[in-house]
């Protein structure tokens, strides 16, 4: 599965989204926009892909922008993974 | 075995008395006393712990559930909450427990409270029976910056202002600042306490514990750190019995959630 489908899925998951999860794609905008994304909600996923994907997440590496969008998200992911 | 109604009370500890529910078991076998989790995870699982409860209840188990000092539906300030204390309030309420009936006496905690049950178990030597723990936080430390990560958070969804990363967070903990956290004020004595806290250094809280552990899937492997403490407690000769289960992490879901299959094991397996 790629990066993009892993996030999404994570990111329906958290935010329990059910059906609308397959709606979302890379240009879907996150922070602003899904109403169930609040702050308890972004520190879940943080929370989440650092589990899912192994690695921790510095604070000082994510702002609002790694979250504009899904396509954003799973960027930042690819880049920690490489 | 029939359900009996289930008895709110306030229960005498410092430096309050507690709210309480006590779930009387029509003919009691054992007891067990639920140790909560932290901040918004308490609320988010009320409704889990009490079908837990009333189901343990009618297995045959008294079950004493205590909104800590300064949680819930207890008394006090949170930013006046320290470990010490609620530690006095979980030996009162075990004391409390224990003069309802004979027969074992096990220590359920879910997630940080999971945490507190085995530090508890170990600094005031509660000698519990049996331990069931629900997703316990492993490290103190870790869980700490994820509380402080609530309110980097909610400044990254500000407009205006600075992020506020954990690292500047904890800066201003160490200089003694309390800090208000997604509506909590968190004072640094209890966060100097859960940063320190570490199930890995911890011997074995009972000759026996519960390990129960939700994920997506039931074949996912416990995380590393997880499997590191079961199998030092399993080398220590506690007997450990893990099981990994398909549910919703109900402590943070947006909508209130329940597991079935948490449920379900926990009833199975406590006996």
């Amino acid at each position: 599965m790629s990066t993009l489908m892993q996030v999404r899925d994570i990111v329906g998951e958290v935010l329990q989204l059910g059906d609308r999860t397959l709606q979302l794609s890379a240009e879907s905008p996150l922070l602003g926009s899904i109403p169930e994304f609040d702050s308890m909600a972004v520190v879940s996923v943080i929370t989440t892909i650092e589990e899912h994907f192994g690695f921790i997440v510095d604070d000082d590496e994510i702002g609002a922008e790694t979250f504009a969008t899904l396509g954003s998200l799973s960027t930042f992911v690819d880049e920690k993974l490489s | 075995m029939k359900d009996v109604a289930p008895r709110p009370f306030f229960l005498p500890s410092q430096p309050t008395s507690l709210f309480a529910v006590y779930y009387p078991a029509l003919t009691a076998r054992g007891s067990w006393l639920f140790v909560p989790p932290f901040g918004e995870e308490m609320n988010k699982s009320r409704r889990m712990v009490a079908r837990q409860s009333r189901l343990f209840a009618k297995a045959g188990w008294n079950v004493l559930v205590v909104d800590l000092f300064a949680c819930g539906d207890s008394d006090g300030d949170f930013e006046d909450a320290r470990w010490a204390l609620w530690r006095q309030n979980l030996v009162d309420a075990w004391h409390w427990l224990a003069a309802q009936s004979t027969g074992p006496t096990g220590l359920w905690g879910l997630r940080l409270g999971g945490t507190m049950a085995v530090m508890v178990a170990e600094q005031e030597k509660l000698q519990p029976d049996k331990v069931l723990l629900w997703q316990p936080v492993i490290k103190g430390s870790n869980y700490l910056t994820q509380f402080l990560r609530l309110r980097t958070a909610a400044s990254m969804l500000g407009s205006e202002g600075d992020k506020e990363t954990p690292k500047l967070l904890r800066a201003k903990l160490d200089v003694g600042e309390s800090l208000e956290i997604a509506g909590y004020s968190l004072n640094p004595s209890l966060a100097e306490s859960i940063d320190t806290w570490d199930l890995g250094a911890m011997a074995p809280p009972a000759d026996a514990v519960c390990w129960y552990e939700l994920a997506v899937s039931a074949d996912k492997p416990f995380s590393l750190p997880s499997q590191s403490v079961i199998q030092t407690w399993q080398q220590q000769g506690c007997r450990v019995q893990c099981r990994m289960l398909a549910g919703d992490s109900f402590w943070t879901t947006t909508e209130i959630s329940e597991s079935p299959a948490l449920l379900q094991a926990s009833v199975e397996d406590i006996s």
